[in-house]
């Protein structure tokens, strides 16, 4: 199955982003897992992206694609905002104390471990970030 | 998201959230949890009805655990599900929020 959202720049577009998800998921008899892991790794990406990615957002232009198969998904969160690579973001540390523990900084360490995959790339003024997940 | 607040005996302020803690839903609650955090030193969260935690979410339990922590009390969430343990785990916000089975653990742990 393949199928793509196209979102307005502002953090209320989130909740629409997940009534979608949850119809695709729901299509595809997605198991709750792989759905989870989908709908927080597309979550954390979307809202760095409306947070810091546009100085004017009158020109924004964010979308998601989901591309579901039987052993495989794959996510794909395309936006002609400034060029960012998640990826780059130093991971934040593990919390282990009150004192230290930092308050946020975990969205990009919680893709990473819950994707098989992250790549993220710059062509055209717009930045494709694709995350794969096994459905096995 | 929906957020009920019940003092149980003991001076135990508990919270009972329904919903997701996304984007949205971490915004509706994160005000009273404030005001939670400033005022109780035993503070227990009946996380049964959260389907969805994110890390704006974890965002707000961290801010609670240090304010609370840092008047000397104690915060527990209970019934957490499978996924949104597994982030409380990868974080390490369990080594900062109590996360137990049942609503009696979490009152025994912030005693």
């Amino acid at each position: 199955m393949n199928a793509r959202i196209d979102l307005g720049c502002s953090l209320g577009e989130i909740s629409r982003l997940n009534a979608w998800l949850a119809d695709r998921f729901a299509e595809m008899g997605l198991p709750e897992k792989p759905a989870g892991n989908i709908k927080l790794c597309l979550n954390e990406a979307v809202t760095n992206t409306i947070s810091y990615g546009f100085a004017d957002r009158d020109g924004a232009e964010i979308s998601v694609e989901l591309d579901i198969g039987d052993d495989k998904a794959v996510a794909t969160l395309i936006d002609n905002g400034v060029a960012f690579d998640p990826l780059t973001v130093p991971e934040a540390a593990k919390i282990t104390d009150l004192e230290t523990a930092q308050i946020g900084g975990f969205g990009v360490k919680l893709m990473r471990e819950l994707s098989s995959s992250i790549d993220h790339e710059r062509a055209g003024g717009r930045n494709r970030l694709t995350m794969r997940f096994d459905l096995g | 998201m929906q957020m009920d607040r019940q003092e149980l005996e003991g001076g135990i302020c508990k919270i009972t959230l329904n919903g997701s803690l996304d984007i949205e839903g971490a915004g509706a609650v994160e005000a009273p949890f404030n005001e939670v955090s400033q005022t109780h030193k035993k503070v227990i969260i009946d996380m049964t009805n959260v389907d969805f935690l994110a890390s704006i979410g974890i965002r707000v339990l961290v801010k609670s655990a240090k304010t609370i922590g840092s008047r000397g009390g104690r915060l527990a969430v209970y019934n957490v599900n499978d996924a949104a343990r597994s982030v409380l785990a990868s974080t390490g916000v369990d080594a900062i929020v109590f996360v137990e089975d049942d609503e009696a653990a979490a009152i025994n742990v912030v005693s």
